[in-house]
């Protein structure tokens, strides 16, 4: 058994794991920075529709003539239950990322600045250690022992780092989205859109969606909440769903998983610990999108993580800086979407087809998010008393 | 496939760890103190949770959903620890791939070895 020292480890190579590690050295270049990866390659398997907005990565990695962009979107269409397409925002939306390569793209900066990147090692416990943690892993190289002065747990839903230094990270079932997505080829839709299609009979309490990876090429998904599913698995319903609409593609690949569209968990901090991403509940709950914000919070993660080592104070205290950092960047906004999340739950197919309706009769160039939720209002008084805690 | 899986007794206070022997065949169960898990009979669930490895596909969602933190994510698979699991169904839904179900508790099925051991 080996036995070997760190200053951060850094748990899970996704987007926060690796914007941590990427952050936590440039703060510091005299930093140990190791991640762990359990899987045998970053950025893979991909668990995930890859849709990201071009401002949000932009700020963290340069998207010019990338290789990690599958698609610039430039268009959001939304299908109502009965079919009515509603479009929406021309310009620059987003991208759909390819993230076998941009997780990767983000290594390769992070190595860049001295981290170390180890995959197929998984974390297997976690203790206290002194004023740090004692971390038992396993991986090629056989088992190890980590000592580190800091841990920063980005290990995703299922993150046992939480659980392990007394984290309540438990999510309730009306909170996950339970998802399936098939990649589909040969298949006809705008390659320079995504389609968000809603509905009770097409993904209850989430929606399904279509994010091109290239003409005739997309991910294919659906997320639902298991409550309102008729104890059919999220995998069925999209069974039904390309069934349905399309019949004629080729699935080429299919993933699935959970999305927590929850607000993020209590406490994100302990002594000489942080938890950033998917693993700290940081998924947009409206959109159930957590790429860019895993990114800004990885960012926040690594540069405490830096200033708490050179202080020698990684007391939870301290950390706590990090928590109020992310709450008033996103966490707060977070609360707000979900108040916003919980009232649309509450209205039925008839809602959506009548908003897409009106909202069809607002002409295109003025068609913003903004007016189509004043739609919303005007049809729906009910939803006043989320939108004043949303706006005030 | 025998499995060793430390445990602890989610329906009661105590943190003891005690040694499980588990397997999808045969199951048995091994403990220091039979008669504290006597004591604790009448809230054993009559069913718990179990996962099939061969539809599974390790996405970790069932993980947060599991009030007592039953569910491991493990290099060999995922695994419910059957003394931990309350019976409480949380986690059978929403598995994208239907891959949980409930079956009878291993730890009713099974009468307690007079003799412990440790399987490793």
């Amino acid at each position: 058994m080996t036995e070997e020292r760190c200053d951060v480890l850094i748990v899970g190579g996704g987007p926060a794991g690796l914007i941590a590690a990427r952050e936590a050295c440039a703060a510091d270049p005299g930093l140990d920075v190791l991640v762990l990866e359990r899987d045998r390659a970053i950025g893979a398997p991909v668990r995930c529709g890859e849709g990201v907005g071009s401002k949000g990565v932009g700020e963290f990695i340069d998207p010019t003539n990338a290789s990690w962009i599958s698609r610039k979107i430039t268009r959001v269409i939304f299908w109502a239950p009965d079919g009515t397409e509603v479009r929406v925002a021309e310009g620059d939306v987003g991208f759909i990322l390819d993230r076998t390569r941009f997780e990767p793209a983000l290594a390769t900066e992070a190595g860049r600045v001295g981290a170390e990147i180890r995959t197929g090692t998984e974390v297997t416990r976690i203790t206290r250690d002194g004023d740090g943690w004692r971390a038992t892993i396993r991986g090629p190289r056989g088992d190890g022992v980590v000592l580190a002065r800091m841990i920063i747990g980005a290990d995703g839903v299922e993150s046992m780092v939480g659980r392990w230094a007394g984290l309540d990270t438990r999510v309730p079932s009306r909170d996950m989205e339970s998802c399936a997505q098939y990649v589909v080829s040969g298949i006809d839709f705008d390659p320079d859109a995504i389609y968000l299609h809603f509905g009770d009979r097409i993904a209850p309490g989430g929606y399904a969606w279509v994010f091109p990876k290239g003409v005739g090429i997309a991910n294919v998904g659906l997320g639902l909440v298991a409550l309102k599913g008729q104890g059919r698995p999220a995998r069925d319903w999209l069974h039904g769903y390309l069934d349905n609409y399309f019949p004629t593609g080729t699935r080429t690949g299919y993933t699935v998983g959970g999305v927590i569209v929850h607000t993020t968990v209590k406490r994100t901090v302990t002594d000489a610990l942080i938890l950033c991403g998917d693993s700290a509940h940081m998924v947009n709950p409206l959109s159930g999108g957590g790429i860019v914000n895993a990114m800004k919070a990885g960012r926040l993660a690594g540069r405490t993580a830096a200033d708490a080592l050179r202080a020698r104070d990684t007391s939870a205290a301290r950390l706590q800086r990090y928590h109020d950092a992310w709450m008033s960047l996103l966490g707060d906004d977070h609360l707000r979407f979900y108040r916003i999340k919980e009232a649309l739950n509450k209205f039925d197919d008839g809602f959506y087809n009548d908003l897409a309706r009106t909202v069809n009769g607002i002409p295109l160039e003025r068609r913003t998010l903004g007016r189509i939720f004043a739609q919303a209002l005007m049809q729906h008084p009910s939803l006043l008393p989320v939108a004043a805690r949303y706006f005030v | 496939m025998a499995l060793c899986i430390e445990g602890n007794f989610g329906w009661e206070s105590s943190t003891k760890a005690i040694p499980v022997l588990y397997d999808e065949q045969d199951v048995g169960l091994t403990q220091p103190s039979s008669a504290c898990n006597l004591a604790h009979m009448s809230r054993i669930p009559l069913t718990v949770a179990v996962v099939d490895r061969q539809l599974c596909d390790e996405c970790g969602l069932c993980m947060p959903l599991c009030p007592p933190l039953a569910i491991e994510m493990r290099r060999e698979g995922l695994l419910v620890d059957p003394v931990v699991c309350t019976g409480c169904m949380k986690c059978i839904d929403p598995c994208p791939v239907g891959a949980l179900s409930m079956i009878a508790n291993p730890l009713l099925l099974h009468p307690l070895p007079s003799d412990p051991r440790l399987v490793a």
